[in-house]
């Protein structure tokens, strides 16, 4: 009786793994379908067949063209910026030990937008922007990185302070240039505080990044289990915990800097999907990392979509359409699960 | 038999202040350590330091190999600790928790195994947690995240297990039922565990050897039956302390000069 109740207990576990497989296989579909969706609707919309055929045959169709050209590569500029930010979320709140941490707490954002935004200033755009969102959060990388050094350890405190003081001298610079701008810069540079995808050029580099730093994650996902538990318990069960602490840095801040040099200050994603994904699937990283990716990067190519087609021809920020979307739900799961 | 633990001349100190020196003793499998001595003496510094926390000065050897030069995960499978106290952050179930107990046993590509659900299964039934294994551990009681705290450990499965006050929060019925699975682990896989204490009675019926640290610095190390007795237990608690039966009993008036 004893050892049959033992072996129940042990099939109950494998069935948890293998609900975890299926939830996995789900965020899939729902990335599939997002996806499909996403090319399909805009300011005009595509029917199934026709992408197949735009796709197979007429190469030189308007459909194709619009396909090819402009939805493919905003289609996957959105999965690819959500993906980024969700698994940058992920590891930086492990990091910093903290579920209120996103992917922007330790201002790598706000050097992005201060040196995009005065791009924007003196009228430069398209690679210039991307380059200076680039060297904005390098910046701000390199002095956080540096100061943590001088730490006797990794102090998630002191470095979180750290990150919440920059920030709120960016955000005084960025007051700044947005109070001596003229109005017509305004606009664009409130559409790239707000995060946006429309000037997001062909997104082949970062995909690239997202899925090396997918499989980076998932060699340090054991790890990272043991490192939600706290630093000494993980130095007791074996973790080098400065390197780790080095690599968890470098990985999720190279992540949030190229999500915002893609898409401008994309908020709610990083924060909210770690945390749906822990409530439904518990909190195991070997599963959460892939499926932050796909969650993410769902939700940003639906709001994305969303963005393009509610008020078309007039485009919204896809951060705004984001929040509206996101937040409800987030908030009823949030009570739902009372377990 | 070799030692499983051999400390030489080492010197405790916390914050540059120097807690207890040229500490010596060594600890062999199969036994039971208890550490006494008064708050702030350097039982959890002593216990952090063998655990591979802490820089120190002098010479701790497992198996005859010095502790720095032993790798982290090597360490994690030979030494163990429970702390005294854990901050969880992250909504986790008791069964979750106590599977990172078997991170230092698992290869780089492997998952946990039957064999090792099997061991945490084990190491939650010892600490009594096995009906709780689907429950989050924010909704656990002081108690009961205790005997988590303690069944992680026991999955981890070291040679030597490090118990920083391993009886705090825990009611009379689970102080006894813990201390015995200890003891009786120790005698039946000859492991080794040492523990702080601040019940001198527990201390006297579960461990075989007391490690007394004075808040003057210096200590008295060996077996239960030399070292714990009213005058030591008085100089060490700077409160004067008797024996009635087999049980020791402090004074309870206000003021005493000892």
């Amino acid at each position: 009786m004893h050892y049959f109740s033992k072996y129940t207990r042990i099939s109950k576990h494998n069935l948890m793994i293998k609900t975890k497989f299926n939830m996995l296989i789900g965020l899939l579909i729902l990335a599939m379908i997002s996806i499909f969706f996403s090319i399909a609707k805009g300011s005009t919309s595509i029917s199934f067949s026709q992408l197949i055929e735009a796709i197979s045959r007429s190469q030189n169709s308007i459909i194709y063209q619009i396909i090819v050209e402009l939805r493919i590569p905003r289609t996957l500029s959105a999965f690819v910026t959500g993906g980024l930010l969700a698994m940058s979320g992920v590891i930086m709140q492990i990091l910093l030990r903290n579920p209120l941490a996103d992917p922007y707490i330790l201002g790598i954002s706000g050097g992005a937008a201060c040196a995009s935004l005065l791009c924007l200033f003196f009228g430069l755009a398209g690679y210039w922007l991307t380059g200076a969102a680039w060297l904005g959060s390098l910046c701000v990388m390199a002095i956080i990185l540096a100061l943590s050094q001088k730490y006797h350890s990794w102090d998630s405190e002191k470095i979180l302070l750290t990150g919440v003081a920059l920030t709120s001298g960016f955000s005084a610079f960025i007051s700044f240039i947005l109070m001596i701008s003229s109005d017509r810069e305004l606009h664009s540079m409130l559409f790239w505080l707000l995060g946006d995808l429309s000037y997001a050029h062909k997104p082949y580099i970062e995909s690239v990044i997202l899925f090396i730093a997918v499989l980076l994650g998932l060699s340090l996902a054991k790890q990272l289990n043991v490192l939600a538990r706290g630093n000494r318990e993980a130095e007791s069960l074996g973790i080098q915990l400065s390197s780790l602490h080095k690599k968890l840095y470098l990985l999720c801040s190279l992540l949030t800097a190229t999500a915002v040099a893609l898409a401008g200050c994309i908020g709610f994603i990083g924060l909210i999907v770690p945390h749906v994904l822990r409530l439904i699937g518990g909190y195991d990283h070997r599963w959460l990392i892939p499926s932050s990716v796909l969650l993410g990067g769902s939700l940003l190519t639906i709001a994305d979509t969303f963005s393009r087609f509610l008020f078309a021809p007039q485009q919204l920020p896809v951060g705004m359409i984001m929040a509206f979307l996101g937040i409800p739900v987030f908030l009823w799961l949030l009570n739902s699960g009372s377990r | 038999m070799n030692a499983l633990l051999q400390v030489e001349n080492m010197t405790l100190s916390i914050a540059e202040k120097i807690l207890c020196q040229k500490l010596n003793f060594m600890v062999y499998p199969g036994e039971t350590w208890g550490i006494l001595g008064p708050n702030g003496c350097g039982k959890t510094t002593l216990l952090h330091t063998i655990a591979g926390f802490r820089k120190f000065t002098g010479n701790i050897k497992l198996f005859a190999k010095n502790l720095d030069t032993i790798p982290k995960r090597e360490l994690a499978k030979t030494v163990g600790i429970s702390l005294q106290e854990t901050h969880d952050v992250f909504p986790q179930t008791v069964f979750e928790l106590c599977t990172l107990g078997r991170y230092p046993h698992l290869n780089f590509f492997s998952y946990e195994s039957e064999i090792d659900k099997k061991i945490i299964l084990q190491a939650l039934t010892a600490m009594e947690l096995i009906e709780l294994r689907d429950q989050k551990i924010q909704t656990l009681s002081g108690g009961e995240r205790r005997r988590l705290t303690l069944a992680t450990l026991l999955t981890q499965a070291p040679q030597l297990y490090l118990l920083d006050e391993p009886t705090n929060h825990l009611d009379i019925h689970y102080q006894i039922k813990i201390l015995h699975h200890f003891k009786n682990l120790a005698e039946s896989t000859s492991i080794s565990v040492m523990m702080s204490l601040h019940d001198i009675n527990l201390a006297a019926q579960f461990c075989d050897h007391i490690l007394m640290i004075f808040k003057q610095g210096d200590y008295l190390a060996g077996p239960t039956s030399m070292i714990l007795n009213p005058s030591n237990l008085s100089r060490l608690y700077q409160h004067p302390m008797s024996m009635i039966g087999k049980h020791f009993v402090p004074t309870f008036e206000k003021e005493v000069n000892s």
